[in-house]
């Protein structure tokens, strides 16, 4: 029984088993026209543009998401349990207050904070860690090194509240991880984490780049240029499912 | 130095293998280094200094359980100013096709304990290994030939939690533990690059265990594996 109504509508077979997850359903357009081969957008339910097409000659899809761990979540859940698809990386943007990170960089996140409430049903009070696969992060970071893209590994924060009242929370609220490394901070990645650790056999990863930066405030992209401005993250996450795709088949 | 630890930062090599047996600590004393010398003087916890082929290295009890964890680990990263921190100890495997003698390299650690819920103001904090460093032993596991799974682990705080960590085995947790949780987040709160290499003796989904004679020499195994990854000696 689905709580909210489907964010996905397709024939079965049309989504790959590799699905790259960006927020943005523009950027999933972007990226199926500028690096996809034979592409078919197979979804535009709720205007979550859904792409399928060929990287290298491995079938690939690109998934608009939404917003937040909820979307992401029931996102997933369509994509795995309807639509059989094995492999969820997240293409997302994120802020960093990290001094190492600058705008544009390419993050990997092993492990994601969670202020969420989505494991307390199975978990209580105890700390579920939502962590990424190490077979697609490792992918991913030697697929970067050897394009010779830089990626800043490490956790990244993920919040629920875009708008909180910062100046209304004492700091162990309001910055939880204040002096603990965090190369960066978004909304999706421990809903990700969660909703496929469910599933045995399935993995998730995220890979981010840094939007806007606490510190470096005149780096910041403008918004108009989110769109565009991803090319290292797209291009990291296609080898990472071309590379998986070809040592499945080895 | 502080409360559980005597001895100064000279006293520290720049790598720290933390182990929750002490009578661990005495066995690399003995058997695997050479110019030892013992520095801890407080509720025979060992603590010791030495040379590993020619390369310092210092080997650390920190206890059972994620109390003693956070003591030993946080003031051994955070007063003797280590570069790296490793945690060497067996675990039970949580998945049945896991074999005795695999090798985890723990990326996460869930925990039961509640020391981390109350520090981060009740966020959930990712207890995680240093990527580059988790990556270098694996590279070297995996170039020796040696059987090895990395993934989430459960940092339980007593023996009567089996039946949750049934749960956290099914949504993935490859092993059990009571220190690897609060080690990496002393790690992570100092800023040293922190990883676990645990061993297998037993498994707890089918039942297999070692004898205590061929646990004992398969953690002896995995510290000389563990030492050979991370010192490149």
């Amino acid at each position: 029984m689905r709580l909210i109504e489907d964010m996905i509508c397709t024939e079965p077979g049309a989504i790959a088993e590799t699905v790259l997850l960006p927020g943005d359903p523009l950027r999933a357009k972007y990226l199926a026209e500028n690096f996809l081969e034979d592409s078919v957008c197979y979804n535009t339910t709720r205007g979550m543009f859904g792409y399928t097409g060929y990287y290298k000659g491995t079938k690939v899809s690109v998934q608009g998401s939404g917003m937040g761990t909820s979307c992401i979540m029931e996102c997933a859940y369509q994509l795995i349990e309807d639509y059989g698809c094995k492999n969820l990386i997240r293409i997302g943007t994120c802020g960093s207050g990290d001094p190492d990170v600058h705008v544009g960089d390419t993050i990997l996140s092993t492990a994601s904070t969670s202020v969420s409430n989505n494991t307390v049903p199975e978990f209580g009070n105890y700390d579920f860690v939502p962590t990424g696969s190490f077979e697609l992060i490792k992918a991913a970071y030697d697929s970067a090194k050897e394009n010779g893209i830089p990626v800043h590994v490490g956790v990244t924060g993920c919040t629920d509240a875009l708008y909180e009242e910062r100046d209304k929370l004492p700091t162990w609220i309001s910055n939880p991880m204040g002096g603990y490394d965090q190369v960066g901070g978004e909304m999706e990645g421990t809903g990700l984490f969660v909703a496929v650790s469910k599933y045995p056999g399935i993995r998730a990863a995220l890979l981010v780049t840094c939007s806007d930066h606490q510190i470096y405030r005149d780096e910041d992209t403008p918004l108009a240029q989110r769109e565009t401005a991803y090319r290292n993250m797209m291009k990291v996450a296609l080898e990472t499912a071309h590379r998986i795709d070809s040592e499945r088949r080895s | 130095m502080g409360l559980c630890l005597t001895g100064t930062a000279a006293d520290v090599a720049d790598v720290v293998f933390l182990t929750n047996d002490s009578l661990n600590v005495e066995w690399a004393a003995e058997n695997l280094l050479e110019d030892v010398y013992f520095y801890n003087e407080i509720r025979n916890m060992k603590g010791c200094t030495g040379k590993y082929k020619g390369v310092p290295v210092t080997f650390q009890g920190e206890g059972i359980g994620p109390v003693n964890a956070a003591m030993y680990a946080v003031e051994i990263a955070g007063e003797f100013d280590p570069e790296v921190l490793v945690k060497v100890d067996c675990c039970k495997a949580l998945q049945a096709d896991i074999a005795l003698g695999t090798i985890i390299l723990p990326q996460t650690a869930h925990t039961t304990s509640n020391i981390n819920k109350r520090r981060f103001g009740g966020m959930t904090f990712p207890a995680a290994a240093d990527f580059e460093l988790l990556n270098k032993i694996y590279e070297t596991a995996k170039a020796d030939g040696k059987t090895v799974k990395v993934g989430p682990v459960l940092s339980i705080e007593h023996r009567g939690e089996m039946e949750i960590a049934k749960k956290f085995a099914e949504r993935g947790a490859v092993a059990l533990d009571m220190e690897m949780n609060q080690t990496f987040t002393a790690g992570q709160r100092f800023h040293k690059p922190c990883a676990g290499v645990l061993v297998v003796t037993e498994n707890l989904a089918t039942g297999e265990k070692m004898s205590s004679e061929e646990a004992k020499e398969a953690f002896h195994e995995v510290v000389k594996f563990a030492l050979h990854a991370v010192l490149e000696v």
